[in-house]
């Protein structure tokens, strides 16, 4: 087993991984992010009409995907009790009764994802009755992934050197 | 510049465990902590009114409404207890929370025939029977657990299953200290404490020996087997936790008690502030296993109970909805999810990370000690689970407050405190960073983990290229629950 015992080594040793390392995470970031904000960009605002029914304890559709810039018109109908719509990150927020219609309205100006939430009290899922909403584009994701990647490889870099330094400080007290 | 290779014995194949630094003695510091956690009251004071407090909402859950967002049962334990016992008492405090469980508290005193004064350490009440040798793991408390999580649904949000679960964990920890040894139940069956044991690795807090030589030459053992020879300071039972501080080196099993403390006739016992540093040994399958499950059960509970799929609610809220198909498909997938599909992702990281450094080490070695990755970022995801629920929900709190049972009190004018959600416009920004942090600390402390394994550290730098990979893609898929 070779052993790493000068410093420049050990330096050399740990440069050229990152290097490549920091290449692989960097073409990750840039591509996501790059990849994402093209296809963002491909679109215009718009008026964005959506139909929800609120059901316990779910809404239908539960995804809702809109881009930042776009008017978005939310008529909510419930199939059962009373429900509410919260929008979180807007403070959009209705209450809706079983025959009645409600519509909320509010312009995507926020990009990243969003959950909507029921406001009123009714059942026992109550807390958990959650959907989505994606302002596109939703760069959060791959730019997490991103730093995920980038950062793994760091950390692992890092680990290593300062681990061959304790090692190699123990050598030099031995 | 020569250098001299560590020696390792080929013949030993005992592992050795990672060194972990120590920081500040607390109990130096402030001796007034040290003096309070050394009378013999100190356990009492924490677990009598948290008794109480615990009655009371078993009585919400029994007598109050039957809606969980007004029954203080559901909101106190499983909003604000379980925010606080996951973001607070163990990542900070380690296994502060069993000191002061109210749960086991009785039955401790049923054992010891006194609640606060010593009647001597020799005569339990009881059997005092050895938990059984098979046993003697956490797999238990790995099945306890996964079985509450698969009833979950139903758990945090009718009051009546919260007391059945609480009362139910209350009368067989009871019963069981009257058969068996000290905390036998503590250490071994509790489905609350294994994951907190798992997580209280990460805690800066640990209680140590100070000087082990000290521990090892003391014959008594004093603090293991209970003292009276104190005439200056409270004489101490046996460790309910069956643990010897003179070579504990994890906080996995210390449930911070304190009763160590009270038996140690050489005042040496240390409470360290380590700062950053945790243990990082995962010592055997069924510690591995808890960290599958607890991980899986995170990005699980995340995706049915925040996510957007009204299926998955219907199937997690089957005597609402009648999907008991589905009910019983979701059990499956998330006990299949736990204990197979995630460990079977893993194995081939571990593999690679075996080829990378010539097969120097047995795979279960590899497997058990490389696991230790999603113990930080296990518990980052269950943070980022958790502070939603707070966040979204914490004007509940407000209301139970003032009106526990449901009945339409008011006591602290707080009944009518509107729905207002705090910071919920940044939760999926502090979740990603959450994760984020989870898998940095989880690749390097797992690279300490490894360290020990391998003759040169070099070789465990390339062993923890495939694990850091797998690391990785296990954050991935947090992100994508959390804000994909």
């Amino acid at each position: 087993m070779e052993l790493l015992t000068d410093d420049r080594d050990i330096r050399r040793a740990g440069w050229s991984r990152l290097t490549v390392l920091v290449v692989i995470a960097g073409l990750a970031i840039a591509g996501t992010i790059g990849g994402v904000a093209w296809g963002w960009s491909s679109s215009s605002p718009t008026v964005r009409e959506i139909h929800i029914t609120a059901r316990q304890f779910a809404y239908d559709p539960g995804i809702i995907r809109v881009n930042r810039g776009d008017r978005v018109v939310l008529h909510v109908e419930s199939a059962d009790v009373t429900h509410g719509l919260y929008v979180d990150g807007y403070g959009v927020q209705g209450k809706v009764t079983p025959g009645e219609d409600l519509t909320l309205e509010f312009v995507a100006d926020r990009a990243g994802r969003f959950a909507i939430r029921c406001s009123e009290v009714c059942g026992t899922f109550h807390p958990f009755m959650t959907g989505k909403l994606i302002v596109e584009p939703n760069l959060l994701l791959p730019g997490a992934i991103g730093l995920a990647v980038g950062g793994a490889a760091g950390a692992v870099l890092w680990a290593g050197w300062s681990a061959r330094r304790e090692e190699k400080a123990r050598w030099e007290e031995q | 510049m020569s250098a001299t290779p560590i020696q390792i014995d080929p013949a030993d194949k005992t592992i050795p465990l990672q060194v972990v630094p120590l920081g500040p003695d607390l109990f130096k510091k402030v001796p007034l902590l040290r003096r309070f956690v050394g009378t013999r009251s100190f356990q009492f004071l924490l677990i009598f009114p948290n008794l109480v407090f615990f009655y009371i909402l078993i009585l919400a859950g029994i007598f109050g409404h039957p809606l969980g967002n007004v029954n203080s049962s559901i909101v106190l334990i499983w909003i604000l207890w379980w925010f606080l016992l996951i973001t607070l008492l163990v990542p900070i405090g380690a296994r502060v929370w069993c000191a002061i469980c109210p749960l086991a508290g009785p039955g401790e005193w049923l054992q010891r025939r006194s609640i606060v004064k010593f009647r001597g350490f020799e005569k339990p009440r009881g059997l005092n029977k050895r938990w059984p040798k098979p046993l003697r793991n956490i797999w238990a408390q790995n099945f306890g657990f996964l079985g509450l999580a698969v009833i979950s649904g139903l758990l945090v949000t009718r009051p009546i299953v919260t007391v059945i679960v609480i009362g139910g964990i209350w009368v067989v920890a009871t019963l069981l200290m009257l058969v068996y040894r000290r905390r036998a139940f503590c250490v071994y069956l509790c489905p609350v404490s294994g994951f907190q044991g798992l997580y209280a690795m990460v805690s800066p807090l640990a209680l140590r020996s100070r000087n082990r030589a000290v521990c090892k030459d003391h014959k008594p053992k004093t603090c293991m087997i209970g003292s009276r020879e104190r005439d200056d300071s409270p004489f101490g039972y046996a460790c309910p936790w069956f643990e010897f501080i003179g070579d504990m080196d994890r906080n996995n099993y210390c449930g911070l008690c304190m009763e160590c403390l009270k038996g140690c006739t050489k005042d040496n016992i240390g409470l360290y502030w380590r700062g950053g540093n945790m243990d990082v040994v995962l010592e055997g399958r069924d510690e591995a296993w808890k960290a599958f499950i607890m991980t899986a059960l995170a990005a699980v509970y995340a995706i049915v109970l925040l996510g957007p799929v009204g299926t998955l609610k219907d199937w997690a809220n089957a005597p609402s909805s009648g999907s008991w198909g589905g009910f019983a498909l979701l059990a499956a997938a998330m006990v299949a999810v736990t204990l197979v599909v995630l460990p079977a992702i893993y194995a081939p990281f571990v593999e690679a990370s075996r080829r990378v450094t010539g097969k120097v080490v047995e795979f279960r070695d590899l497997f058990v000690r490389g696991a230790f990755g999603l113990v930080p970022l296990g518990l980052a995801a269950w943070i980022a689970f958790s502070i939603p629920l707070v966040l979204v929900n914490g004007a509940y709190i407000a209301q139970v407050i003032s009106d526990p049972f449901g009945w339409g009190w008011n006591l602290f004018g707080t009944k009518y405190v509107a729905w207002n959600p705090v910071g919920e416009g940044w939760i999926p920004l502090i979740q990603a960073l959450l994760v984020l942090g989870g898998l940095t600390v989880g690749i390097i402390k797992t690279h300490r983990a490894l360290e020990p394994l391998f003759e040169r550290t070099r070789q465990a730098t390339r062993a923890m290229i495939p694990l850091a990979g797998f690391l990785t893609l296990i954050a991935v898929a947090f992100f994508v629950v959390f804000v994909g």
